[in-house]
């Protein structure tokens, strides 16, 4: 079965560190999505994977079989990279029967896969056209077809998406995944899209610095983020730094600041500990008139934009800072929000909603940096 | 052929040999060996290092040096320095060959007859080595450029073949056909017409490596990483996408090598003994060692530009079809 180990796996380049001791486990026919920003080493921990290049130190099984030094073109294992690189002499057809051709299979067999691989992207008629006469999206099925048509069962996506407008990219994404699924393909796709990520893959590598911060489901990586950097950089959140000044049994107060105090619930972090409170833009709504509820503070509506199906609304909350609230695009209507910008108004987000973090150790602002 | 009573370095290798001062030759050979590639290594080392003034803008300068008869007038003033210094200097032996369409001397060169034997089979020698040094280069070249170009073995290791390709366009060719016939001729006994086309495709080795460098380093290396990834062995990669993508710096760097080879006049005067091409036929015929009026050396000139130029586009067209 194709699946994919890696054990303890880094990679330096010189005095770089573009790889820091990772470990993964992909099952057979997975379709994971490898997200980070530019430069957290997703390239690179494609190309290991490829065999492409070799690790430093630590090995990679493919299959159950060790393949850590073993050459790219023994490791059935198709890569795809960022650009393409489709073989600018050949036509479509022959570059899609390169695979199949280096692999043994006989002229006739190769173009037959060759064709069947172009009919399942829908070119089979642009089978005689160059490379360079066809659209990036097409292009981009073309690389795709040809990396399926060796009959790899290991599909390396770097960026597939990357150079298609945005429209066409939200489509193309579930066609990717539909026909990962339907030809039964392990498929490792590296991205720095979250919203790409999040809404085609199985499981969620996200890489930052070279290291693996977070793997498993999307639903997991948006609920339950393990650090302020996934939180920000998987959906997006508000952060208050503070401290924890009061502990019940299912209750946490933190002092974002003077006089400010944000509940939540759950108690993993002792008191008087330096923690910082998160909390989901998406889960924070506006009131236009006080209530007694908890965790609501008033504060002056900065601007609003629309987003959407949502309004985003930006909140000076005077000492605490300014957060963004994205309401819902129909309540947002309801309460004229638009219309009220300078106005006082309300910001709520209850305790559930709010996640704790031990304060990290750089500034909070460097950590939620993602380049 | 142009120099009088300046000799420089060349010159005095070829005229020390024909008054049989050997150990001076040799002398010479190795210091002319040593300064040159000193000063290319240091060339290549200092010259990334040092900072020319082109960062800065001049706008108004620059402006008016952009308008549009100012344009014109550069490109007049280039146009009238290349046709000055560049074509018809090279194209002036066409007008003494006329006159030999009138005198009789072209009937002669037709028929073959006194001078003009020796002419032909020079000819047909020079082609000869320069075909069979062009084959040898393009066999032994392309691995080197490869080497080079994807840095196999290293950056250092590439590196320093990068740089020691350069050596024989660096290097005098006299001095260096001097070092090679020493190293050939006296280290083994091969036939004179071999050591000739040794001797040439060291000389030509350069401008076919350059040549295909050039081009193998323009082929991004994700193309050839992908055909890896899809079951291609590095032989049929190469087969399949690296010749296939660089077969228009193939052939320029064929036809470099080859149009070289036949107009190689300095070495071979070092190595040839007893064999004479037609570069070196010529220069008997201009310093008057073989008696030669001069339409015939304007007729034997002419010949050997005209199948340069014909060589030349017909290679070119080839490599336009392609």
């Amino acid at each position: 079965m194709p699946s994919i180990r890696l054990i303890d796996v880094s990679k330096t380049f010189g005095r770089i560190k573009a790889i820091h001791n990772v470990s993964l486990q992909i099952a057979d026919g997975e379709y994971v999505c490898v997200l980070g920003p530019t430069g957290s080493g997703k390239t690179t921990l494609l190309r290991l994977i490829a065999g492409l290049t070799y690790p430093t130190s630590g090995s990679i099984e493919l299959d159950g079989k060790p393949v850590t030094f073993v050459q790219p073109e023994d490791r059935n294992a198709a890569y795809v990279p960022q650009q393409y690189a489709l073989f600018p002499h050949m036509t479509v057809r022959e570059n899609v029967a390169f695979g199949p051709l280096a692999r043994g299979f006989t002229p006739e067999e190769s173009l037959r896969t060759a064709d069947e691989m172009l009919k399942l992207v829908r070119l089979s008629h642009r089978a005689a056209s160059f490379p360079h006469e066809l659209s990036g999206g097409m292009q981009q099925r073309i690389a795709l077809a040809r990396g399926l048509a060796g009959r790899s069962p290991l599909l390396l996506l770097d960026e597939p998406l990357g150079a298609i407008d945005a429209r066409l990219r939200v489509i193309l994404r579930y066609q990717l995944r539909r026909l990962a699924k339907d030809l039964g393909v392990t498929v490792v796709h590296v991205t720095h899209d979250q919203q790409e990520a999040m809404s085609i893959a199985d499981r969620i590598a996200v890489l930052r610095e070279g290291a693996i911060e977070q793997f498993g489901h999307p639903a997991d990586i948006y609920g339950a983020p393990t650090s302020p950097f996934l939180a920000n950089f998987v959906g997006g959140a508000n952060f208050l730094e503070g401290t924890v000044v009061r502990k019940e049994l299912d209750v946490t107060l933190i002092e974002v600041a003077e006089g400010f105090s944000v509940t939540s619930s759950g108690n993993a972090h002792p008191l008087g500990g330096a923690v910082v409170a998160s909390f989901r833009q998406e889960r924070t709504s506006i009131l236009t008139s006080a209530s007694l509820e908890e965790n609501l503070v008033p504060g002056k509506l900065v601007s609003t934009s629309l987003l959407g199906v949502f309004l985003r609304c930006v909140v000076d909350l005077g000492r605490i800072g300014e957060i963004v609230a994205k309401v819902p695009l129909r309540e947002a209507l309801q309460q004229r929000l638009p219309d009220r910008v300078g106005d006082v108004i309300f910001v709520r987000a209850g305790r559930e909603a709010v996640l704790v973090f031990s304060r990290p150790e750089r500034a909070l602002a460097v950590e939620l940096e993602a380049f | 052929m142009v120099a009088g009573a300046f000799e420089n370095g060349p010159v005095f290798i070829r005229n020390a040999r024909l008054a049989g001062l050997e150990s001076p030759l040799l002398f010479v050979s190795f210091v002319l060996i040593i300064a040159s590639s000193f000063f290319f290594v240091g060339i290549r080392i200092f010259a990334p290092k040092a900072r020319l003034p082109i960062s800065a803008v001049r706008p108004k300068l620059e402006k008016r040096s952009s308008s549009r008869a100012a344009g014109n007038l550069r490109n007049l003033i280039t146009f009238f320095i290349f046709a000055l210094f560049v074509i018809i200097p090279s194209l002036f032996v066409v007008f003494p060959s006329v006159g030999a369409i009138s005198d009789g001397t072209l009937q002669a060169a037709v028929a073959g007859t006194g001078i003009w034997s020796t002419y032909w089979q020079s000819v047909g020698l020079s082609y000869s080595i320069a075909l069979a040094a062009t084959a040898l280069n393009i066999v032994a070249g392309l691995p080197v450029s490869v080497l080079i170009a994807r840095r196999r073995g290293g950056i250092v290791v590439s590196g320093v073949f990068d740089t020691l390709v350069n050596i024989p366009i660096v290097v005098p060719s006299i001095a260096l056909g001097v070092s090679i016939g020493m190293f050939w001729g006296g280290l083994t006994q091969i036939p004179e017409f071999w050591l000739l086309v040794f001797a040439h495709s060291s000389i030509t080795y350069t401008y076919f490596v350059r040549s295909m460098v050039a081009s193998i380093e323009s082929i991004p290396t994700e193309v050839e990483d992908v055909a890896r990834t899809l079951g291609g062995k590095p032989l049929t990669v190469f087969r399949r996408l690296t010749m296939p993508l660089s077969k228009y710096a193939l052939l320029a760097g064929a036809i470099m090598a080859f149009t070289r080879s036949v107009d190689e006049t300095g070495a071979t005067l070092a190595v040839a003994k007893k064999l004479t091409t037609a570069p070196v036929l010529m220069v008997d015929w201009v310093r008057g060692t073989v008696p030669a009026s001069s339409s015939a050396i304007g007729l034997g000139l002419g010949i050997l530009v005209l199948t340069s130029f014909v060589s030349l586009l017909v290679l070119t067209v080839a490599t336009r079809r392609m």
